[in-house]
């Protein structure tokens, strides 16, 4: 199963970024022969380590998609889990998302196959974090919105809320297969100490796809994706004496100097339409082929002076996926190549005379460009022993850019790597439980990097911020992950699981070392 | 004792058959009124005081300094106040087709006697103390007020007293519309809707004690209040329409309601009034006529309050905006319904224009979570 | 395992040339003609080093640029487009006493538009003429605060100094302060700040003409309270020394002053408030010294302005009216414009009465503002040791922002 939680911080996804790409739970494997049991009859932990295993996951798990979930899993599940988790940087490697999260959450998640080839899946979170020291950022969803923030000198911690819900349905027909899924989340964060941010995030998700099988078990799935976007934030100052100066920040340090100081009610709004191409096996044997295009524009509006767009950002993306999979009797193996780019337009909007509080619009300028291209190689091979007893071996290799540029003053910053990884987990069942491991280490090496900061000296109040962006962005990164699992079936229908996760990184050259925990409780019914 | 009195009559309509089920109409119609009593702060008021400074003679030594004040109490109770009676009647439409109902309803309500805040100005009397004449250096003690020179002087003020004399005219359309629920889709459709407009008079002219300009060292309206011939009228108008569907789906236990709450158009007009004031007291409480002589006075002339362009008076209006409002119900058990719901996360609210000026709409959303337990 | 390896070439290959494209576009720029409007009496002379500044009002970066003389007074720059504030100065020569001299012209045009591919813009010059009398010095308008952290009222004062070498009588000087804000800018109509200035509070210094004689190179300290401030608040000063004081009758005791009979009051002629009246306390007015040249009751019976606004605001325009008092700017002798970055929209005199602003904070309510004053810069100082204080018309160069307040620091 994905880790809802990593989906659910979409926007916000830094720390969880480090956090293994694929998955972070371990799934145990129980004995024996699995293809042909109907799916009734096979326990709760089996029909787990069913849906887990590498084999199952490993061509679909590239990009989140109508057809991924329609053709996910062979086996109904339904799982209800607790966790808690801790994360501390020994300093923020990025002030704007602080240097540390700790807090709980709960979630719900079910897939069904009903009568009639009929799908069914929903998904439910809550989750409470507090995140600490959060400095040069007073808004919420910081991967979705940068670097398009609001922020003050001061910051501080900030506590969080996420209520999430997902709902799909999909049905076969004939030779098609159509399907539907709709995502909505609700976020609060806020502070109870001077400067005092609170922000209101609502994002709704809805896709629609239709398949068809037009080659033996092949089916190519064709479906649309549409998302609205809506922030509203303010800061308050309760002490009397006055407040400080809120920036609006516009790239690479640069702030948008005209509306600096008091204007501290703002409202993101955005919307994003995309489409996705997919050819996949019904069996997961054979070739698969994703194709993602999805492009989403927001801008940010100051609400004290009519709402005037002040910023607005325009991202394209593009995610492609190609794998092919291959297994016998007790091993399985594949190869897969992954690759996306992200591109990114800011506009900044220039205002004229202000008539009262109604600026008019006289111009606009392109003043911020970021890329991000990543490409990688997969591969794996799985070995499933007699005596219930599964392990598999992962290696990765990947190669990404970064680079962000802003235009006047002319200012750029890039950097690419190169990163190698390998995972390895095992598994095995007992007589009245199950338990798995998996253990893997990624280094990201920094192969390159450049920057260029004009107008930039270290007097000016937004120095420590830019050079904070800099070095993270150009650091070497050494990634280990160390996850378990235990399984306790209870009853015939009840099984009890619990879920350890340990991640540690190193940043090199930042001399900042860091490690996150989570553990969760659940149950599956 | 207050009567309240209400009739409502309705008559149905023979039916008029066809293939598939009946045509119900029936006419309704009511009339009524309605007394709305003072509240107990109207009817007992707090005393009023007023306090006037006769001396304020400050001195670098704390001993010598003196402060008289003189204060007056005053009672704004209103002893002839009335309750407030409405008089509403209105007529309806209905209709009903194999589950369909439809109604439409128009009513007019008139109230006459609202409650108001009218100002009430009297003069008061007292001494103002002259302290020039103290030797501040070689004073010993506190000023004895028995020797210190005095001019008797006059000032206004004005308090607010509760009065009758607010109208407020009422009519509107009202209409609904409900379907029965279509089984294949599981979703069954209403409409409602709206349209009203209030209107808000006075009915007596009253004084406006709001000159706060201070003219070679005397407050205005220290001297001179007002009295203007001002119905202090508003019209206010709008028109909006719901329209909800709700899908439920049993087997899941599962309820979607989708409302697309429309505001076609809300507007506000304030009526005319002359800021020419047709008399004015003065400080001895006597009335005068307000004359055109009087507009080139260094004081009298800040008594006029009206602005330069008409367009005050213009019809203001908000024109559409469209929201859309999700909520999702799971029935969780027989006892326990879990709800949440996000309002206003789509919204059509485009820009206007006034007077050649963009005016941009921007909503945010709300969302919340709703449990119902039944005991 | 063949296909694969054709296809993923292919996806390489258009991945690496996706990596490559990127959009890059200019900075629109425009074209800017700046036409010069010569002062009234010189419309033939010719500006020379000639200097524009102009202020890119969204980024608040200023860039200056000199130019060569031109015949017809008219100059070009590139600009990238936004709204900017053109400053302009030069010199042109003017005959004095038979001599031909080189005298200093400015110009401030505020809120250019500078958009599409060519636009102009027109600044009108005016002859900078030092002051000869009377300047405003020093203006405390934050107040203090208590060692408890509130704000204190009482002890904002103004500091008139005599810049020139005579013997001047503080008789009948006004102060005045405006009626518009810095920090809110409308279209008042009719549009009279070229010819006079709208004020809303009018003060008068008493005497017969020679009741109040200042020395060259001395003050006059105007308060609002003139008594010890120190026992009610150990930060603020000791003004019982003060000259004059305004005091704000009242009979209603919320709105008590404190009238000290040992300092001299101010008349008041003017006020918007029936309260008391103090400075405004976040330096969003701007304050005029001026002598009357009418007597008082024509002033206070003919000098009436009513003008009419548009408010927008999100609900709607509303037609505004309001009305004031104006004072001519030839009765003006100085005028400081105050104002806050963040929020500042405009000038509220005149350019050639004072071109620019000065401040305390950098933004509305700041609370490092407490306790501070704008002081006048010292020019220089006379052989006789007289101290000459600069007065350009220019507050953004004549004076020194947030300066720790002290009504004593220069007498």
């Amino acid at each position: 199963m994905i880790n809802a939680i990593e989906r659910l911080h979409d926007g916000d996804a830094t720390y969880l970024r480090h956090v293994s790409r694929c998955l972070s739970l371990v799934v145990i494997m129980l004995s024996g022969m699995l293809s042909l049991k109907a799916q009734n009859t096979l326990s709760i932990d089996q029909r787990w380590i069913e849906v887990g295993k590498l084999s199952t996951r490993f061509s679909l798990e590239s990009v989140d998609n109508l057809a991924a979930a329609m053709f996910r899993q062979d086996y109904s599940l339904t799982t209800l889990a607790f966790d808690g988790f801790y994360n501390k940087e020994s300093s923020p490697v990025l002030l704007q998302q602080g240097d540390g999260r700790y807090g709980g959450a709960f979630h719900a998640e079910s897939y069904q196959h009903l009568k009639k080839k009929v799908r069914l899946w929903g998904e439910a979170i809550y989750d409470n974090v507090l995140k600490k020291n959060i400095r040069w950022n007073e808004t919420s969803d910081y991967d979705l919105l940068y670097p398009y923030f609001s922020a003050d000198t001061i910051g501080g911690d900030l506590r969080s809320e996420t209520y999430y819900f997902k709902g799909g349905y999909a049905q076969e027909w004939k030779e098609l297969v159509w399907g539907a899924e709709a995502e909505y989340r609700a976020l609060l964060e806020y502070r109870n100490i001077d400067p005092r941010p609170r922000n209101t995030a609502a994002d709704l998700k809805l896709k629609m796809g239709i398949g068809w099988n037009f080659h033996r078990n092949y089916y190519g799935v064709l479906s649309l994706a549409a998302r609205r976007y809506k922030q509203t934030g303010s800061i308050a100052y309760y002490n009397e004496s006055g407040n400080c100066i809120t920036y609006h920040l516009t790239g690479l340090g640069m702030v948008y100097a005209r509306f600096s100081g008091t204007n501290t009610s703002v409202a993101y709004q955005g919307t994003s339409g995309g489409v996705s191409l997919n050819i996949l096996p019904e069996n997961r044997k054979g070739y698969t082929f994703l194709a993602d295009y999805n492009y989403l524009s927001y801008s940010k509006m100051l609400s004290d002076l009519n709402n005037i767009p002040l910023v607005e950002m325009g991202i394209h993306q593009v995610d492609l996926s190609l794998a092919w999979q291959d297994g016998e009797a007790n091993s399985n193996w594949g190869m897969k190549l992954v690759g996306g780019i992200t591109i990114k337009n800011g506009t900044e909007n220039l205002f004229g005379d202000p008539a009262g509080n109604i600026y008019s619009e006289i111009a606009s300028a392109d003043m911020y460009d970021q890329l991000i291209s990543r490409l990688g190689l997969q591969g794996f091979y799985e070995w499933q022993g007699r005596a219930e007893d599964i392990w598999h071996l992962q290696p990765r290799l990947s190669f990404a850019t970064n680079s962000e540029k802003y235009l006047q003053p002319a200012r750029g910053l890039s950097a690419r790597h190169l990163i190698p990884a390998v995972e390895f987990g095992w598994s095995k069942s007992l007589v009245k439980t199950s338990f798995g491991l998996r253990a893997s280490a990624e280094y990201g090496l920094c192969l390159q990097s450049r920057s260029s900061l004009a107008d930039c000296t270290p007097q000016d109040s937004q120095y420590s911020l830019i050079m904070n962006v800099m070095e993270a962005m150009q650091a070497d990164r050494l990634t280990t992950n160390l996850d378990f699992r235990i399984n306790f079936p209870v009853k015939s229908k009840v099984t009890i699981f619990v879920q350890g996760a340990w991640q540690y990184y190193y940043y090199n050259m930042l001399d900042i070392n860091a490690s996150a925990v989570k553990f969760t409780v659940g149950v599956g019914i | 004792m207050y009567v309240d009195p209400r009739v409502n009559a309705r008559w149905h309509f023979p039916g008029v058959k066809t293939k598939k089920s009946e045509w119900k109409f029936a006419f309704a119609g009511g009339w009524g009124m309605h007394t709305k009593l003072p509240t107990l702060a109207q009817v007992y008021p707090a005393t009023y005081y007023v306090d006037v400074i006769q001396l304020n003679y400050w001195h670098a030594n704390p001993d010598y300094r003196r402060l008289n004040i003189l204060t007056y109490t005053i009672d704004p109770t209103n002893y002839d106040l009335q309750p407030a009676k409405n008089r509403k009647w209105e007529i309806q439409l209905s209709a009903e087709y194999n589950k369909n109902d439809f109604s439409v309803t128009f009513f007019n309500e008139n109230m006459t006697s609202g409650f108001r805040h009218s100002t009430v100005c009297v003069p008061y009397t007292y001494k103002k103390y002259d302290p020039s004449g103290i030797d501040h250096v070689n004073i010993t003690e506190q000023p004895d007020l028995t020797t210190l020179p005095y001019t008797p002087t006059t000032l206004l003020d004005a308090y607010s007293q509760v009065t009758n004399g607010s109208q407020i005219k009422k009519i509107g359309v009202e209409f609904q519309y409900s379907s029965p629920r279509l089984s294949k889709i599981k979703t069954r459709f209403t409409v409602n809707g709206a349209w009203f407009r209030t209107t808000y008079v006075n009915s007596e002219p009253m004084f406006n004690a709001s000159v706060t300009r201070v003219i070679d060292g005397v407050p205005v309206n220290n001297l001179y209040i007002g009295c203007y011939n001002w119905t202090d009228g508003m019209i206010r108008e709008r028109f909006n329409t719901n329209v909800i569907t709700d899908t439920y789906f049993e087997k899941l236990g599962l309820a979607f309601s989708l409302t697309f709450q429309i505001d076609w158009f809300a507007s506000q007009q304030t009526m005319w009034r002359d800021g020419v004031p047709i008399s004015y007291m003065d400080n001895t409480g006597t009335m005068h006529d307000y004359t055109d002589a009087d507009r080139e006075d260094m004081y009298l002339q800040w008594l006029v309050i009206e602005p330069n362009s008409s367009a005050v008076y213009d019809k203001r209006t908000t024109p559409f905006a469209s929201y859309f409002n999700l909520k999702v119900t799971k029935t969780i058990t027989k006892y326990v319904k879990l709800a949440f719901f996000i309002d206003k996360l789509f919204d059509c609210a485009p820009d206007y224009t006034v007077s050649g000026v963009k005016v941009r709409r921007n909503v945010s959303p709300y969302f919340g979570m709703e449990i119902n337990i039944k005991i | 395992m063949k296909h694969l390896k054709s296809i993923s070439l292919i996806l390489l290959s258009l991945l690496m040339g996706l990596t490559f494209f990127s959009c890059k576009k200019d900075p629109l720029v425009s074209k800017v003609t700046v036409s010069c409007t010569m002062p009234d009496g010189y419309s033939d002379a010719m500006l020379s080093s000639i200097v524009l500044k102009t202020k890119n009002v969204s980024t608040g970066k200023t860039t200056s640029n000199s130019f060569a003389t031109a015949a017809d007074n008219k100059y070009e720059l590139t600009l990238n487009e936004g709204l900017y504030d053109f400053t302009l100065e030069a010199k042109i020569q003017v005959e004095l006493d038979g001599v031909m001299r080189a005298v200093s012209v400015r110009g401030y045009t505020e809120s250019v538009k500078v958009t599409g591919e060519t636009c102009s813009a027109s600044i009108k010059l005016f002859i900078v003429e030092t002051s000869e009398g009377f300047v405003i010095a020093e203006i405390f308008f934050t107040g203090t605060q208590t060692p408890e952290g509130k704000q204190y009222v009482g002890d904002t004062y103004f500091r008139i100094y005599n810049n020139s070498d005579e013997v001047q009588y503080a008789d009948g000087l006004v102060i005045a302060e405006s009626d518009f804000l810095t920090v809110s800018k409308y279209n008042y109509s009719p549009d009279i700040m070229s010819q006079a200035m709208a004020v809303s509070a009018v003060y008068r210094v008493p005497g017969n003409g020679t009741d109040y004689p200042v020395q060259p190179g001395k003050s006059i300290l105007i308060c609002d309270n003139a008594i010890d401030h120190r026992s009610a608040n150990s930060n603020s000063f000791d003004l019982s020394s003060a000259d004059f004081e305004w005091y704000d009758e009242s009979t209603n005791p919320n709105f008590a002053d404190i009238d000290n009979p040992a300092v001299t009051n101010l008349d008041k002629i003017y006020c918007y408030t029936a309260t008391i009246w103090v400075p405004h306390n976040r330096g969003f007015k701007s304050y005029a010294l001026a002598r009357f040249k009418e007597s008082k009751e024509t002033f206070l019976r003919d000098y009436v302005y009513n003008y009419s606004y548009d408010l927008v605001t999100a609900a709607g325009t509303f037609p505004m009216t309001g009305d004031c008092y104006k004072i001519p700017n030839e009765w003006i002798l100085d005028a400081v414009n105050l104002s806050v970055e963040s929020e500042f929209e405009w000038i509220v005199t005149d350019p050639s009465l004072d071109m620019g602003w000065t401040y305390c904070g950098k933004i509305d309510r700041d609370q490092n503002r407490y306790g501070k004053s704008v002081r006048r810069k010292v020019d220089y100082t006379t052989a006789e040791g007289i101290v000459k204080l600069k007065d350009t018309n220019n507050s953004s160069e004549d004076f020194a922002a947030e300066q720790t307040a002290d009504p004593f620091w220069f007498n």
